[in-house]
């Protein structure tokens, strides 16, 4: 029996040429790459990318920043420390004494009153002191206290939405498709959430990359070794499968067939995988300081790692948008000891953030240093109860403080960061900061914040990625216009 | 008791519904064929049409094992059986709570494991013991000791047992499978927040409940009131004032008992009286809920292991000399079962937590917006991940009409012409797309108990993202089918063990070693054991690749297009890819489905090859088998589960 290879070679030239497109497609996004001196690496610069770093569980930022001893509302101060007493050890005999010890008095850039900074924190009092971090207050990204419905929110940049529908476009996918079709939402964390999604039903992974080992991306497809070998067998008999039945599901199928997103993660994975182990190969190992990161999370470590190896291949990933998370923030209970160990993690002078943005400032650019092209922005479900429950902890709230860390920041306190609201009586006589259930109360929403943020990334896209944002609301007479300086 | 107008504004509407809905039902052409004799234990309720004779085939059986029972271990025979009964009867063989289903999974002969399935605790003490008659091999029992080298309980341990368990024939996968759901989605506690003892005792009390015939209600309560839960939320801790009835505590599950036991998120009225009556108020319903220690429990040096979850809710000494004050730190104790508090609107009464739980229990599974709820999240987390606003409706109906039974929903569920519809999908978890396949790739306990204990699936789930009892979302519960789905990490670390370490799904022998050395039992597979011949008893290649794909992608075959079969075809036959088999064009081949029309010469090949005769004595063809099971697997629609029947 004589064989035809006819449709044979027709197909694996019409699949090389599939493969040559993937790779110029996902290649040519962003500057034109440089070979950098020394090293077979190819240097692209890092185009403006916002990175969302999601703290999962109601991250209580009251318990971050604290009113300095000496804060002009001296009635504030006691208040709040009564509201708040039990959070901390039992020995301490005044505030002045709690503050001295476990904060660090911080100087607000915008001329605003000193507050206190917890000290596992001591990175982002650095950060804040320099005027690299905004923190804008009573901000709020949800109107209800529950978890799942808040991450929603918070994911989908909408605080006003009230129904638990998944299928839906978050802030990170708007925004990558105002940037472009080469850009993607890059996941360094564990899982993708609605965050990355897109606007495009069906298709919301379409520009999704998931990053969560940048230097084991690729598929296990056929190898060197043995032809025969049950591996090298098992390998090209799924290639052959997913290559040629991938194209024709994609022509025959609806977009929402469910099967299809299999397809995608092949092709998705393909293209990829070699693609960034390969340039990560010919670029710079991963430095000793992020090999020996130690946290008290080692998947934020990786998270870390991550982050590291995507700003070295900015243009293969189609950088813009980045997603890292933190859980461990739904602290009912034994609030001082979770919360400083999560704090410390995130922004301690040896945390992830600070060891990664150093080992970032070594990287080899042909413009601009990768790290005056980051932005970070924290997101977290909801605020806390400004009143410690009888567990040493804090239960849910809604208002928060939304922070923004970057070279490009205009760094400081944006809006009244202790509220006189909270020591003062409100209308049926009852003091917020005495009554149980009472939280910081949310007056600007994070859309309008966000916005400016998209705008910073691309100038003109921020109305677009957050579409009900021009008629949310905002601090009266807090002026967010400088925050980011297109 | 006294109905408030929020509910009335929910229910007179949904009962109009349920009325016209039940209307509808009792038209004789929605049922075309079929004559319904459900029976005893009948599974029919309002909302959900059963499927008629025609649909109830091989493939609707295999569905509902795989949706419901992790695919389950029911022989070829035993589901021949059942194709052939009415559905109604059928189902009631199918899925049931009871300890042991020997039709769904028959234990091993003499087989001592299969007898402790009820207890996580029992099994893993068995497995990790030096019992002469524990039949795991000498090597794998320390994956299952209680016990570290520094007398402390293994959280590993509990992970090896239960993955173990849910491949082991004598263990009803389908009460596993609904246990697995109440404790690690619907009512789900994180092992790190519980601890090993707590969160197993929870597991099993959870199976025991439903071995007993606990109602939903029932269920509820056993979760609500089980120490695990208490240690986990913190409101263990939560007392109120026994003089100045100051409420201490926190109101963690004071929420979370609404919106996760029953769906009650407080959106169907004023979000104010829901947080500050309705929430606060339970928090102060949730003191008195400490647990009691028993000293030295399984023999661990920690007291965090020696908690027990079966509470004791009257002031006493525990084993450990400790006070519990548990009747004076509740709310009101002095009033006895006069001693209530407003809940959704209702005055819910009784002398300590246990009582009022039990009370509140009722209210809150009859609030609307938990009738609403409550049938949703069960068909999301089994059946189907995209709910119709029509689908909703009847699952609504039909929960209503099974007051509470949840055994008689999902029985009316599994055989309806919703679950069966092919618009019905759902994406597999983890746990579940990786026990479907060690099941149906495990013929039985000798082969189970031989493999090494690395060739399990709790290999394979934690390198796609889980762990069982460690819920990705803690309270909100484990890894979705969604969640894995839209992780490419998952589908790619998925492809590299297939390809990598094939072995796991195609090893057709091992040797046990024996205690104290002597001579090493020989396992060996033998697929002949459970694929059926043709008529002539033979087993040509095509014949077995069918039933291969109906046993593991449970479709009927409707996805079984010519690329997937040119490759299994040939798998089977030579144990080689058929771009192979081609020969020629080198590795990186890529064929379509043009490549395989009638009259090409790749065609005579997959002909040639479906026509092939295996041999299943030699252990090479069993190694094919394996093969192909590799492939099969990997593939889209094992990914996936769908209706086949419209």
């Amino acid at each position: 029996m004589k064989i035809n290879h006819t449709h044979s070679e027709v197909s694996r030239r019409s699949f090389l040429r599939q493969s040559l497109y993937a790779a110029l497609a996902t290649g040519m996004a962003g500057s034109i790459p440089l070979r950098a001196a020394a090293m077979d690496c190819l240097v692209s610069d890092l185009p403006r990318t916002l990175v969302n770093l999601m703290m999962h569980g109601g991250a209580d930022l009251r318990f971050l920043f604290m009113p300095a001893p000496n804060h002009p509302d001296a009635a504030y101060v006691q208040l709040n420390w009564a509201a708040r007493r039990s959070l901390y050890a039992a020995d301490y005999l005044s505030y002045q004494q709690m503050f001295d010890d476990q904060y660090l008095l911080t100087r607000d850039p915008l001329g605003g009153p000193s507050f206190g900074v917890h000290r596992s924190a001591g990175w982002l009092q650095t950060e804040i002191e320099a005027g690299r971090a905004a923190i804008v207050s009573n901000a709020f990204c949800s109107r209800n206290r529950r978890h799942d419905q808040s991450i929603l929110n918070a994911d989908a940049g909408n605080p006003e939405l009230d129904i638990l529908n998944f299928d839906r476009s978050g802030w990170g996918g708007r925004l990558v498709e105002q940037l472009g079709a080469n850009a993607n939402s890059v996941e360094l964390g564990g899982s993708l959430s609605t965050f990355n999604k897109g606007s495009i039903l069906g298709a919301r992974l379409g520009q999704v990359v998931h990053a969560k080992d940048m230097r084991k991306m690729a598929l296990a497809l056929p190898d060197s070794g043995n032809p025969a070998s049950d591996r090298n067998v098992l390998a090209r008999a799924l290639q052959s499968y997913y290559a040629g039945r991938g194209p024709e599901v994609l022509e025959s199928q609806p977009a929402n067939w469910p099967y299809q997103i299999f397809f995608q993660h092949y092709n998705a994975i393909s293209a990829f995988g070699s693609a960034v182990e390969g340039r990560l190969q010919d670029c710079q190992a991963l430095p000793e300081s992020l090999l020996s990161l130690n946290l008290n999370s080692a998947g934020f470590a990786q998270q870390c790692r991550n982050l590291f190896d995507a700003c070295q291949i900015p243009d293969v990933l189609g950088l813009g948008v980045l997603s890292m998370s933190y859980g461990g923030w739904d602290t009912h209970d034994n609030q001082a000891n979770e919360a400083s160990s999560n704090l410390s993690d995130l922004f301690g002078n040896s945390g992830g953030l600070a060891t990664t943005l150093q080992a970032i400032e070594s990287l080899p650019y042909v413009a601009t240093p990768a790290k005056n092209q980051l932005v970070f922005y924290f997101s977290s479900d909801f605020g806390r109860q400004i009143v410690a429950n009888g567990t040493g902890g804090t239960d849910h709230g809604r208002g928060t403080y939304s922070l923004l860390i970057g070279e490009q920041i205009r760094g400081g306190v944006y809006g009244a960061m202790f509220s006189q609201r909270e020591s003062n009586p409100d209308t049926e006589g009852r003091v917020p900061l005495q009554t149980a259930g009472a939280d910081i109360e949310g007056l600007t929403s994070t859309d309008r914040i966000l916005q400016r943020a998209a705008d910073w990334v691309k100038p003109g896209i921020g109305e677009s990625v957050f579409p009900t944002a021009f008629n949310a609301s905002q601090e009266f007479n807090v002026d967010l216009g400088g925050l980011l300086p297109s | 008791m006294k109905v408030s107008r929020v509910y009335r504004m929910f229910l007179v509407p949904m009962l109009l519904l349920y009325a016209a809905q039940a209307q509808a039902q009792l038209d004789p052409d929605r049922e075309p064929g079929f004559e319904l004799r459900p029976g005893p234990g009948q599974s029919r309720l309002n909302g959900l049409t059963p499927v008629s004779a025609e649909q109830w085939n091989q493939a609707a059986v295999r569905h509902v094992l795989q949706a419901f029972a992790f695919g389950g271990h029911a022989s070829s025979q035993q589901i021949a059986t059942w194709v052939g009964m009415n559905p109604h009867a059928a189902i009631t063989e199918m899925l049931n709570f009871e300890l042991v289903n020997p039709q769904l999974s028959a234990p091993g002969p003499a087989d001592v494991s299969s007898g402790k399935c009820h207890s996580m605790t029992e099994l893993q003490t068995f497995w990790g013991s030096d019992d002469p008659a524990n039949p795991l091999r000498m090597a794998d029992r320390q994956f299952h000791r209680l016990l570290s080298d520094n007398m402390l309980l293994r959280q590993a341990g509990l992970y090896f047992t239960w993955a173990r368990a849910m491949q082991t024939h004598g263990c009803n996968l389908f009460l596993h499978k609904m246990a697995f759901y109440l404790t690690n989605y619907h009512a789900s506690i994180h092992i790190d927040n519980a601890g090993v003892a707590l969160i197993r005792d929870y597991y099993d009390d959870t199976v025991r409940a439903l071995s007993e015939g606990e109602d939903f209600v029932g269920l509820m309560f056993h979760a609500a009131s089980n120490g695990a839960l208490a240690v986990a939320y913190g409101h263990a801790s939560n007392y109120v004032h026994p003089f100045t009835g100051a409420f201490s505590g926190n109101d963690d599950f004071a929420r979370e008992y609404f919106q996760l036991l029953f769906g009650i998120e407080g959106t169907s009225e004023d979000p104010q009286y829901h947080e500050s009556v309705s929430i606060e108020n339970n928090a102060k319903l949730l003191t008195g809920m400490a647990p009691d220690f028993l000293a030295n429990r399984f023999g661990s040096i920690a007291r965090f292991d020696w908690f027990t979850s079966d509470l004791d809710f009257t002031d006493h000494v525990d084993s450990t000399g400790r006070q519990v004050r548990n009747r004076t730190a509740h709310f009101d104790f002095r009033l006895g079962a006069a001693s209530c508090l407003e809940i959704l609107h209702q005055q819910v009464c009784g002398a300590n937590a246990e009582q009022k739980l039990r009370s509140l229990g009722s209210v809150a599974a009859s609030h609307p917006e938990s009738m609403a709820s409550v049938p949703l999240k069960l068909v999301r987390f089994f059946a189907d991940t995209v709910i119709t606003p029509e689908e909703q409706a009847a699952l609504q109906l039909a929960w209503a009409d099974a007051n509470f039974d949840l055994l008689k929903f999902v029985r009316a569920y599994a055989i309806s012409t919703q679950f069966h519809d092919p618009s019905t999908w759902k994406y597999w978890s983890a746990f579940e797309r990786n026990l479907i396949v060690h099941n149906a790739t495990i013929l039985d306990n000798q082969e189970s108990f031989a493999r090494p204990e690395f060739y399990g699936s709790l290999v394979r789930m934690f390198e796609q993202g889980v762990l069982p009892f460690a819920p990705i979302r803690d309270v909100f519960g484990g890894q979705t089918g969604n969640d894995a789905a839209n992780d490419r990490f998952v589908f790619k670390n998925a492809w590299s063990a297939n390809v990598e370490n094939p072995e796991v799904l195609s090893s057709v022998i091992q040797f046990q070693g024996r205690e104290g050395g002597g001579v090493s039992v020989r396992w060996q597979k033998n697929w002949s054991s459970e694929i059926p011949g043709n008529a002539q008893g033979e087993y040509l290649v095509q014949y077995v690749a069918e039933w291969l794909w109906s046993r593991f992608i449970a479709d009927g075959g409707v996805q079984f297009d010519n690329l997937a079969r040119a490759q299994v075809y040939s798998l089977l036959a030579t144990g080689f890819d058929f771009v192979a088999v081609l020969g020629a064009d080198g590795p990186a081949t890529v064929l379509n489905s043009a490549d395989l029309q009638p009259g090409t010469t790749a065609n005579l090949y997959m002909r040639a090859l479906a026509e092939h005769k295996m041999n299943l004595a030699e252990l090479r063809q069993q190694h094919n088998i394996g093969m192909a099971i590799n492939f099969i697997s990997m593939l889209p629609y094992a990914f996936a589960t769908g209706g086949v029947n419209p």
